[in-house]
């Protein structure tokens, strides 16, 4: 991928880097790795025309960072010290020592200590922009949705939970959005069985049918999981209204369609799928939307 | 540093290695403030400095736990200590206070969905095996220009075609006494249906009468290890006996279902990629029933009459008897469970148990009990090679500080196929039937931690066979029991199994094909090994040195000296023209191994030289030790360039298939196309595969595989301290 708007030099550092043309890169380094040096400062300014652009901007500051690795692989620290800049001035490189601890806390079973940890940060951060920090707070708030899930406040921890789902959609981050769901999923369900307990009830039997109709399929015995859809199926149909049961009937329209497809039934195993993908999009469900839709696909290949 | 060293019993390089950062600190607080461990070249030294802290009489418990907490990074599954895993099982124990919650915490990972194929991508993923799933990740880009890693989840029963590249039979064992009949002196098997008639075990004084000493043909003779629960009797309230019964017979039903879905003969298949079964499975304990019971029983059409007669447990028994263990005072429950299913009671029939209670003479012993006991004793690794070893796990801990389980569970890893975990008593969190994962993990890594002690004592010789037990942490109730113990340790050969983990330490010498006169070596580009079908049969050989594992047969103390096996030697070799030089690369557990095996290669060159048209110039060694916790004679990691038309590559089976450092000195071979020959230690025929060159296949770009690096330009160092795995790649040219 080219780059724009950088100076030659850069440019050509960025070429070789890119082709992992080690024989470019070692004639460049020769040639002009004293330049770079002492341009480096320079290059850290992104070139205003690109400035409104996201996508452009990450590949250019990826660029440097490649840049100043390399040159730190070769004995030449300065241009990544540059980057990152030092550790107590710099609050990225402090904020993500403290979310490590504090992730590293929370595994340890030190949640109040991690709470606290992470707090101080959002509250460093409170006002402040950009990728990094789009890149951290949902991290955080995650973590804090753990630590209260360890503590047992389950609604703190669905809320948390929540927020870090809505700042990875804000940011546009999928694996965030892809991780969170899933313990969103699970913290509604435990939420419902305290203030909903019919509806929690339900949603729980429904995900225990899915979860044996799964480990049947896991191993081999399609007809058997089809039999636990159908059921789980029947279950969420008599509730229409059911959020909790409508975020799992993707799942359960996606493996019928896989089971189908391995008992043979072609036709039903794509009419399954097709509607387990518009289920998925209907809720928000982006994991299973990218799978069912490569399943779509193979489905029509077969 | 220089006092702390020489205290520390590590090698001189040490003294110049800096960690007074982490005096003082506790593992516990370095766990907790990881950020404060710095990630450069000298974290392995540091750690192993920190892990001796000053003296190396630490218990190696004590060391593998502060090694791994000033790690500052870890792998996935990093070696498990005794107490890493008392810390972990206090967290399970609180946070899963609330079992609905756990339940559905867990639903979450089964609950993802399931693709039918992997969509192509350049062909590199990685991969993590989570119970009955593999999730597979991709990477792309998009639209945004973020990367993203897409996650794939199959089913290790239904794998995509590209997964089960390589992959081949493999049944479960038979038994040794399916193939010999042995009458032992004093090896008593108890009927696992006199077990569920009594409803408990009695000792060997009152159900003598019911005992076989003569092995037959298809019967599964099971060696149950177990912790004894009181002084007088090993289960007074019988829930051994229960958890035992019930868990046979459930994976004796699941045995069933397995082989009618896959076919009674047909074998189970393993993934040589993933190292691991694939495809319609059961347990290892179901399959391992298949094979010594059922195929010996039934027919496919008395298969399926037994099938449709436990079809109706499935449920019952989904976590494999565990619940109703828990209350089925005096088996009757189970008794009642098979009265109308005779088919399954004919196959319990063939089960039949060694339980030392039941099986050994019990005190107060008198006349000929007396010898029959002491010769009973001995016979207990007979017992266990005969049949295959169950543990019943309820306390890991405990169980392994327990010198005569330690010793069972070893000489199953050695000789038995490793050991079929069950659980031995109602824990919360084994609701599923399945024991923990971190319990597994410490039971796993057993055998290498003793095999480093056994090393430090045989063939390092820094301490007595007594100091070494102690150090082990083991117990036993009899002092007069630990000579006993000891050598049957020292005579057990080296676990052929291997753990791999980023967290490894790898120490020795690195070796580097090179070419034009040494100035340009080959390295790979990537740690992962690339898997592909052999273009063409690779011719094999055999050579049979498994004795290179055993301190018996490879270790004499009179003759050898650990300190003359130095991780690279030139020989002094005629030089001829009708045969290729040759260097010999020995890829080790650990530097106790590594020089055990190195020394072997040396002592034995004409048996190489006589199966392979070579003259060995030179031989090196390199350690990459997942347990780190034994003495170091070197200490240091240094890649040195090689120029050989031809490459030998020792080491055990699965760390030729499986372990990156190995992977680092076999793929340069492959892609450059240098003859290059593997010996696997652990097998006595066919163990010798030959790599002649050939022509890369169209679809492999090389340049992707390997790289040259010119060592004038980036000279190889030497790492004091040695590097983590992860480093390797990187940090060595």
């Amino acid at each position: 991928m080219s780059l724009p708007c950088a100076s030659a030099l850069h440019a050509e550092f960025h070429a070789a880097i890119e082709a992992n043309d080690a024989t470019a890169l070692n004639r460049l380094l020769q040639a002009h790795g004293q330049e770079v040096v002492e341009q480096f400062g320079s290059w850290l300014n992104v070139p205003p025309a690109i400035r409104g652009d996201q996508a452009a901007v990450k590949l250019y500051v990826d660029s440097l960072f490649r840049i100043a690795q390399l040159f730190d692989h070769v004995g030449e620290a300065s241009l990544l010290q540059r980057m990152v800049g030092e550790d107590k001035d710099n609050p990225i490189v402090r904020w993500k020592r403290r979310l490590s601890n504090a992730q590293a806390l929370s595994e340890g079973g030190e949640h109040s200590a991690s709470d606290t940890e992470l707090r101080a940060v959002l509250d460093e951060m409170e006002g402040a922009t950009g990728n990094v920090v789009d890149d951290l707070r949902p991290k955080i708030l995650g973590t804090l949705g753990t630590n209260a899930l360890h503590r047992g406040e389950y609604a703190a921890a669905l809320d948390f939970t929540q927020r870090a789902y809505d700042a990875c959609g804000a940011s546009g981050d999928e694996a965030g959005r892809v991780a969170y769901y899933e313990n969103l999923m699970s913290l509604r369900v435990i939420d419902a069985l305290a203030i909903a307990p019919d509806s929690g009830q339900r949603a729980l039997q429904v995900r225990r049918l899915v979860v044996r109709a799964q480990e049947a399929a896991d191993a081999g015995r399609y007809e058997i999981s089809r039999h636990r859809l159908v059921e789980a199926l029947s279950v969420i149909e008599g509730h229409p209204g059911d959020a909790l049961l409508a975020a799992l009937s993707p799942k359960v329209l996606g493996l019928m369609g896989f089971d189908e497809h391995r008992l043979g039934n072609a036709a039903r195993a794509r009419e399954c799928t097709t509607r387990a993908i518009a289920g998925a999009e209907a809720v928000g469900d982006i994991e299973s939307v990218r799978v069912y839709r490569a399943n779509l696909d193979a489905l029509g290949a077969a | 540093m220089a006092d702390e060293v020489e205290l520390s019993g590590l090698p001189a390089v040490f003294g110049g290695i800096d960690a007074s950062d982490l005096e003082g600190r506790s593992p516990r607080a370095l766990i907790l403030d990881p950020a404060t461990l710095s990630a450069e070249t000298s974290a392995a030294g540091r750690a192993i400095l920190y892990a001796r802290r000053g003296h190396q009489e630490a218990p190696y418990d004590a060391i593998g736990f502060r090694m791994f907490a000033a790690s500052p990074r870890r792998g996935p599954s990093p070696l498990q200590t005794a107490a890493w895993t008392a810390m972990q099982r206090e967290l399970a124990d609180r946070s899963k206070a609330d079992t609905v919650v756990d339940e559905i915490l867990t639903q979450q990972a089964v609950l993802r969905p399931r693709a039918i194929r992997l969509p192509i991508s350049d062909g590199s993923f990685r991969y993590g095996i989570d119970r009955e799933a593999i999730h597979m990740y991709t990477d792309r880009v998009d639209d945004a220009g973020r990367e993203i890693v897409d996650r794939w989840t199959f089913s290790l029963t239904d794998l995509p075609d590209a997964l089960l590249l390589g992959a081949y039979d493999a049944d479960e064992a038979l038994v040794a006494a399916q193939t010999l009949t042995v009458r032992l002196q004093a090896t008593h098997w108890l009927p696992l249906k006199t077990l569920l008639e009594d409803g408990h075990f009695r000792r060997l004084q009152e159900v003598r009468s019911q005992l076989h000493r003569e092995t037959q043909r298809g019967i599964f003779y099971c060696f149950l290890s177990h912790r004894w629960l009181g002084t007088t009797h090993p289960d007074a309230e019988g829930a051994q006996a229960r958890f035992a019964a019930w868990q046979l017979v459930a994976h004796l039903v699941q045995a069933i279902r397995v082989a009618d879905q896959r076919g009674l003969h047909q074998p189970r298949r393993f993934s040589a990629q993933l190292g691991q079964a694939v495809g319609p499975r059961g347990t290892t304990l179901a399959e391992a029933l298949i094979v010594n019971v059922l195929r010996f029983a039934l027919d496919e059409e008395s298969l399926r009459q037994a099938a449709v007669e436990v079809a109706s447990l499935e449920e019952e028994l989904e976590d494999h008897g565990v619940a109703r263990a828990e209350t089925d005072n005096g088996l009757a429950g189970l008794r009642s469970l098979m009265a109308d299913r005779p088919l399954l009671r004919r196959l319990t029939e063939r089960i039949h148990l060694w339980y030392d209670y039941a099986c050994l003479p019990q005190p107060p012993r008198e006349g000929e009990d007396i010898p029959l006991f002491v010769q009973g004793l001995k016979e207990l690794s007979a017992a266990q090679i005969m049949g295959r070893t169950v543990i019943m796990l309820d306390d890991a801990q405990d169980y392994l500080s327990r010198a005569w389980c330690a010793l069972e569970a070893l000489v199953a890893d050695t000789y038995g196929n490793g050991a079929d975990l069950v659980v031995g008593s109602r824990r919360p969190t084994t609701a599923a039937g399945e024991v923990e994962h971190y319990f597994e993990s410490l039971l796993v890594d057993l055998p290498h931690v003793l095999w480093r002690a056994v090393l430090d004592t045989e063939l390092f010789d820094i301490q007595s066979p007594g100091r070494c037990v102690e150090r082990l942490g083991l117990a036993v109730t009899d002092p007069d029991d630990l000579a006993f113990i000891y050598d049957r340790l020292k005579g057990l050969r080296g676990p052929v199994k291997i753990h791999i983990d980023d967290s490894a330490v790898v120490t020795g010498v690195l070796p580097m094909p090179a070419f034009e006169d040494g100035a340009v070596v080959v390295r790979p580009r990537r740690t992962g090994r690339a898997v592909r079908a052999d273009a063409k049969p690779v011719p094999t050989a055999s050579l049979d040195w498994t004795g290179a594992l055993a301190l018996p047969t490879a270790w004499n103390a009179a003759r050898d000296d650990a300190a003359a096996v130095p991780p690279f030697r030139r020989l002094e070799v005629a030089a001829t023209v009708d045969v290729a030089p040759c260097h010999v690369a020995v890829v080790g557990a650990c530097e106790g191994e590594a020089i055990l095996l190195a020394n072997w290669v040396h002592q034995h060159l004409s048996e190489l030289e006589a199966v392979l048209p070579v003259s060995i110039t030179s031989i090196s060694w390199v350690a990459a030790d997942i347990a780190p916790i034994g003495h170091l004679v070197v200490g240091t990691l240094e890649g040195v360039a090689v120029v050989a038309n031809a490459w030998v590559v020792v080491a055990t089976s699965m760390r030729l298939s499986h372990c990156p450092v190995a992977g680092q000195v076999i793929e340069p071979l492959r892609w450059t196309g240098i003859t290059h020959v593997t010996v696997a230690v652990d097998e006595a025929r066919d163990n010798v595969r030959i790599y002649e060159p050939e022509d890369p296949p169209k679809d492999v770009e090389v340049g992707e595989m390997i790289k040259p690096v010119n060592l004038a330009k980036r000279p190889a160092r030497v790492h004091a301290g040695g590097l983590f795995q992860w480093q390797v790649l990187e940090e060595v040219p």
